[in-house]
């Protein structure tokens, strides 16, 4: 679903103990494309390792455009929307932007700016934080991912101990070296990224 | 044991042992502190003479095994915001002091002399002693030299040169079980330990013991209050990845305060966020998980390794990350984390102290985004007391004063926290009428529906915004004065047992029988108290105000500024 036949495709097989720190490349945001207007918690369905009950009991905080959001009918729409996800949070920000909170009405209201009207499809990125990117991030990962090769560098670039534990990079179904991908990545714009547990060898 | 006040007069090196007086029996933590302060010391003091006093209080469950109780408060006047202050932390002091038999200790008095000294607490009583050894050393140094010289594994209570040099911004710290360090970071308390000539304070509770009333029902709620702490959503977020959890969401939010207040994101948010710094953590061998104190289950502490596996600093919060990542603009966790442990061994607040900065690189002292030189000023200038180390060392404020900027984000002179009140409005408004200067967690309690002060005016009116923001403040002054850690809120909020099993602890500690309604009362006598106290000094409703920029300066990204009128702020107060 995320990936795109006219990107380049690189698939890292990593080791099983690993694939849970990968996740955390899902916080700099990943390009899922759908339906505009589609309402929030259908397109959050539709997508591998989410199901309704986790998106409702577990998903506490949620993001559209910078703007917490409670209810999960909102529809997705705007030229670049962005989706940001996270469990319930502490502290009083916490409480005041977690989803359908007491404490809501402490929030700033920002003016709001959707076109109701669109039709086509839109681009969404979506950012997943803490453990919602823990608890999902395995499934969309080994479904492949669309994202800016930039995030995957900045990713690279705070984890460069994770290259120690790559079995195999292919990209586009041939196998290369981390040095390669290094330099491949500096070339990319967007790209399709799967990670899977390496089989044994 | 029976508890007692401990009193320490500075001025003729003597200490006594007192009964409480029986309107303190009730209190412990910020609630003892805040007492003990208004009812004696003169609200027009100078904080750093003979008449402030320094008062140090164990919660009122500290000492025992209930889960979380080992918070220590310390209060005064603040020379920060000369308002009334108290300010807590983990580590073994608390439980320490408790097994002591001691509810509070009191110094009082000014030494006539130039000489140091160091206390030492045991059942028995406090000793002055005479120190020379640890005077201009760092904290680190002292735990680890005062560990050496007294037998077993005393508590100890220090000062870095911060406090000695008596600067504004200087923290008072705790040493925790690992021999880490823990703050009293806010307000300058450290100050007005150095100011009472107070090095060190060590605590040896021997085979002290804290009397429990009813064994059998102490045991039952604990475990019921230990459940839903443990069971709740947020004690798990921040179990596995800190308090800094919060970077990637408040910058979603637009609202991670980032260049000295002048936008509401960071680019550099991913690098320094609490999921890149479990990552790290992890990846070089360190603990992404740690309690700062015994009895902790939601252990939301960390020990932090640099880049050899080597450990650089513990206790690595949201905010001390927050200030110097993005309101500095240092995108390098390790130069973040190298700054944390300086200031820690310096002994001056990790929020107060980088904000300072931000204000200094607006000033062009150094450029934003200088970790390296962030790093060299505090270890050749603060820690040296240089005049440009004093200058940031007295705070934000003291920054924005000495270099002529505008941008200076304090209320009553103390740093406004991690969370921009232009993006979220119901900051703004604790930030503006705590009695304590800004502090992100005078408002932090937010189990106002269970405790039932949930507010009763429409909520989506200002009136019905102050009156909820008033009953935050309510709730955390209730919670904060029996002395537990905050954050017990969160499963307070959501679990209906949670509250209930805590006061039930309380009144099986003491044989008592009280209800959630004396809580509440508790909570808005304390806020009055300190009120009064602070209106004594000097304070009126003026000083409870944001600075001119959150209302004239749009925050990107959403291009909102802060817009509660002053009489709508003043409402606060109307209870």
């Amino acid at each position: 679903m995320n990936s795109s036949s006219d990107l380049s495709r690189l698939e890292l097989q990593v080791n099983p103990e690993d694939i849970p720190l990968y996740t955390t490349v899902l916080q700099g945001g990943i390009l899922v494309k759908a339906r505009a207007g589609i309402p929030l918690g259908s397109f959050l369905d539709a997508l591998p390792g989410f199901n309704h009950d986790y998106i409702v009991n577990v998903i506490q905080t949620i993001f559209l455009d910078g703007t917490a959001i409670d209810d999960l009918e909102t529809p997705i729409e705007g030229d670049h929307p962005v989706l940001a996800l996270s469990a319930a949070m502490p502290g009083l920000a916490g409480a005041i932007l977690r989803k359908n909170s007491y404490h809501a009405a402490l929030r700033t209201t920002v003016t709001e700016r959707r076109d109701h009207h669109q039709q086509g499809s839109i681009t969404i990125t979506l950012k997943l934080f803490n453990s919602i990117a823990r608890d999902c991030g395995p499934a969309l990962l080994a479904a492949g991912i669309r994202l800016n090769a930039a995030v995957l560098r900045g990713f690279c670039s705070t984890h460069p101990t994770l290259a120690a534990g790559l079995r195999h990079i292919v990209l586009d179904g041939r196998p290369i070296t981390a040095d390669s991908m290094s330099v491949w990545l500096e070339q990319e714009q967007t790209i399709t990224l799967i990670v899977r547990e390496a089989a044994n060898d | 044991m029976t508890d007692k006040i401990f009193r320490i007069n500075m001025t003729d090196l003597t200490t006594g042992i007192e009964d409480v007086p029986a309107a303190w029996a009730g209190h412990g933590g910020r609630g003892l502190t805040s007492t003990v302060v208004a009812a004696e010391v003169e609200p027009t003091c100078h904080p750093l003479g003979p008449k402030n006093k320094l008062v140090f209080a164990p919660g009122l469950l500290s000492g025992t095994l209930a889960a979380n109780s080992g918070r220590i408060s310390v209060g005064a006047k603040s020379p920060l915001t000369g308002t009334i202050k108290e300010a807590n932390a983990g580590g073994s002091g608390a439980q320490f002091l408790a097994r002591c038999g001691c509810k509070a200790l009191i110094i009082e008095g000014q030494p006539r002399n130039d000489r140091w000294y160091s206390l030492t607490v045991t059942p028995e009583g406090v000793v002055i002693n005479e120190e020379n050894e640890m005077i201009g050393k760092g904290n680190y140094e002292v735990v680890e030299t005062v560990t050496a010289r007294l037998p077993g594994k005393p508590g100890i209570i220090t000062i870095g040169p911060a406090g000695e040099m008596r600067m504004a911004a200087a923290n008072i710290s705790v040493k925790d079980p690992d021999g880490g360090l823990r703050s009293c970071g806010r307000g300058g308390l450290g100050a007005v330990m150095g100011s009472k000539k107070i090095k060190f304070i060590a605590i040896d509770p021997g085979d002290g013991k804290v009397d429990i009333a009813d064994q059998a029902k102490f045991r039952d709620a604990n475990r019921a209050f230990a459940k839903a702490l443990v069971d709740h959503p947020v004690s798990k977020a921040l179990g596995q990845y800190g308090t800094n959890v919060l970077v990637n969401i408040i910058n979603e939010a637009g609202a991670l305060p980032t260049r000295n207040f002048t936008s509401g994101q960071f680019d550099g948010h991913d690098r320094i966020s609490g999921e890149t710094m479990h990552d790290t953590i992890v990846a070089r061998g360190g603990k992404p998980k740690h309690n700062c104190h015994p009895g902790c289950v939601i252990q939301c502490s960390q020990i932090y390794n640099d880049a050899d596996g080597k450990k650089l600093t513990s206790g690595f919060e949201y905010e001390s990350i927050w200030a110097m990542g993005a309101d500095c603009c240092i995108d390098n966790l390790d130069h973040i984390a190298e700054a944390d442990r300086i200031m820690d061994d310096i002994g001056i607040d990790s929020i107060e102290t980088p904000v300072a900065f931000a204000v200094a690189m607006e000033a062009g002292v150094l450029p934003f985004g200088d970790g390296p030189g962030v790093c060299r000023i505090l270890r050749e200038d603060v820690a040296k007391g240089t005049a440009l180390g004093r200058i940031i060392g007295g705070g934000a404020g003291a920054v924005g004063r000495a270099f002529g900027v505008t941008r200076v984000p304090t209320v009553k002179n103390q740093a406004i926290p991690a969370y921009d009140p232009r993006a979220i409005k119901g900051i703004g408004i604790t930030y503006a009428t705590s009695t304590q200067g800004a502090d992100h967690t005078m408002g932090y309690t937010i189990a106002t529906n269970i405790l039932g002060v949930g507010g009763k005016i429409d909520p989506l009116t200002k009136e019905g915004q102050v009156e909820l923001s008033r009953n935050l403040q309510i709730a955390t002054a209730a919670i904060d004065s029996t002395g537990m850690c905050l954050f017990i809120a969160f499963a307070a909020l959501d679990d209906q047992t949670c509250l209930p099993a805590l006061i039930d602890l309380i009144n099986a500690r003491f044989g008592t029988s009280l209800v959630g309604d004396d809580v509440v009362n508790l909570g808005k006598s304390i806020l009055k108290t300190e009120r009064a106290f602070n209106i004594a000094a000097g304070f009126t409703s003026v000083d409870d105000r944001l600075p001119e920029f959150f209302y004239t300066e749009p925050l990107p990204p959403h291009n909102v500024v802060f817009d509660f009128s002053g009489e709508e702020i003043d409402t606060f107060w109307n209870f």
